[in-house]
């Protein structure tokens, strides 16, 4: 006999990651690319902000790093994802721990002999240490969507836009941090260039916005698991964290506060605006990664 | 030699000593989770209602995703098929519990480890059945080697009797069931 109803399948809200995995998606994916940003305005000679803003990105991905330890069930075992014996390399919690491992060690090379007068390297070998931690770095905010992303049985995560969002995100809130980096640095000629960072990071957020928009668009045609998923976001419980916190705090109002009033202003403003938007930028961030945790349904098969 | 199992829901009677069996068995934490289930579904209307059984329990994939997941080899599939976890491996990335389609993994709230069903093989190991295989009494629970061709369960899942669950996902479970008629 076939049993129509009650339904062939049991959807279940993971409970297993929760806050600090979304603590760790987000400075993850915004120290990397804070970095990676750095990196490039250290290509064009502007050094100041560069150095200030690749510390920052490392120190954000530490204290990621650390959030991931703490996640674990044995905190003390940490380091078997790279050293275990019977290491499983195709496992994305091993490639995304050498990409971390080799992003936060490839970026002190590079950060540390430019704050430290300890010793000099010369210019040639810095940048080569700035590229290979560039590379990694864009691994790191490529990685994070991967890995949620082939979990094929929470159909809200199995979705190719899910880790170009995530990298988008990343790119943005990475900016916003740069924004923040360079107005705390008091400088006119930095101040220039902060005013272009909150610039670009007002197109990146339009760009997100379409891509999400897309994403939920499509997943709320199906699987089950997934109309759950965006029904949740869009009016279940965690809408006031979605539409209110992502939607609403971390893209419209920064985009209408970029748009209407720092570009309009060509830098000239009141910073303060400045600031408010790329602090509404990273919480905005931070829920993204939160509520996509929270809504990741699981379709467990339950009928033969 | 690959280990697998047949459940015929048509001859449970819900009784759970297959639940308290492994419980006894393994030490499992009942209270937060268990390593196997046994789920009432009620079809009808009032005063034509029916109860069925369904039993939920490791399929010890062939194609596990908690093993393609698991960084550092914890999770692991064994030559018989049957897949199991090294505690002392694990680090509790509750990686695996979010990969199984099956959702048969619970956290041990000592071990500090994901924890499942073994198909008891400290007893198999033994030449011995499954605690819960043991202790059915109308044996629904059939286990047994699934490449021999005169064992049990490969004879039922040859008559094309019983299917597997979320085959769908190509994860190929070594736990078949045999639907309600």
């Amino acid at each position: 006999m076939l049993i129509t109803n009650p339904t062939h399948y049991g959807l279940i809200e993971q409970p297993w990651w929760g806050i600090l995995i979304a603590f760790y998606l987000f400075l993850g994916g915004l120290g990397s690319m804070a970095f990676c940003v750095s990196f490039l305005y250290w290509l064009r000679g502007e050094r100041k902000l560069s150095i200030a803003g690749s510390v920052v990105g490392v120190v954000a991905v530490l204290i990621g790093i650390l959030a991931l330890v703490l996640d674990l069930g044995h905190p003390e075992r940490f380091y078997l994802v790279l050293l275990s014996p019977n290491l499983n390399v195709k496992s994305w919690i091993f490639i995304g721990s050498t990409f971390l491992s080799a992003f936060t060690l490839f970026a002190v090379l590079f950060i540390a002999p430019q704050i430290l007068n300890i010793i000099k390297l010369n210019e040639k070998i810095l940048k080569t240490f700035g590229w290979i931690a560039f590379a990694f770095g864009i691994g790191v905010s490529a990685y994070t969507g991967i890995l949620i992303g082939i979990v094929f049985n929470i159909p809200f995560w199995n979705a190719p836009a899910l880790p170009i969002i995530f990298m988008i995100s990343a790119l943005s809130t990475g900016l916003a941090t740069l924004v923040l980096v360079g107005l705390a640095l008091r400088d006119s000629e930095v101040q220039k260039i902060t005013h272009h960072l909150a610039k670009y990071d007002g197109f990146t957020m339009i760009f997100e916005l379409i891509v999400l928009a897309i994403y939920l668009l499509i997943r709320s045609y199906g699987p089950v698991g997934a109309i759950e998923s965006v029904k949740t976001i869009l009016t279940g419980y965690l809408a006031p964290y979605f539409v209110g916190g992502v939607l609403l705090m971390g893209l419209a109002i920064p985009i209408m506060l970029v748009f209407g009033y720092e570009v309009r202003k060509e830098g000239r403003g009141c910073v303060c605006v400045t600031i408010l938007s790329a602090i509404f930028v990273l919480i905005g961030g931070a829920m993204l990664r939160y509520v996509v945790l929270k809504a990741g349904f699981l379709q467990v098969p339950c009928c033969p | 030699m690959r280990y697998g199992m047949v459940i015929d829901l048509n001859k449970c009677i819900g009784c759970q000593s297959c639940v308290t069996a492994c419980i006894h068995e393994n030490d499992v934490p009942y209270e937060v989770g268990q390593r196997t289930y046994v789920n009432y579904i009620v079809t009808g209307e009032f005063p034509n209602v029916s109860i069925h059984y369904m039993h939920r329990i490791c399929q010890h994939c062939e194609n596990p995703p908690c093993v393609h997941v698991c960084p550092t080899g914890a999770s692991y599939k064994r030559e018989d098929g049957i897949v199991l976890i090294d505690y002392d491996l694990c680090i509790g990335c509750k990686y695996c519990m979010v990969a199984c389609p099956y959702n048969a993994r619970y956290f041990h709230p000592l071990r500090h480890t994901p924890d499942k069903c073994t198909f008891c093989a400290h007893r198999v190991d033994k030449g011995l059945k499954p605690a819960c295989v043991e202790v059915c009494p109308t044996n629904a629970r059939i286990f047994g080697d699934l490449d021999d061709p005169n064992s049990e369960v490969s004879k039922i899942v040859k008559s094309g009797k019983a299917f597997p669950i979320g085959a769908e996902y190509g994860t190929k479970p070594s736990v078949f069931y045999v639907r309600w008629e």
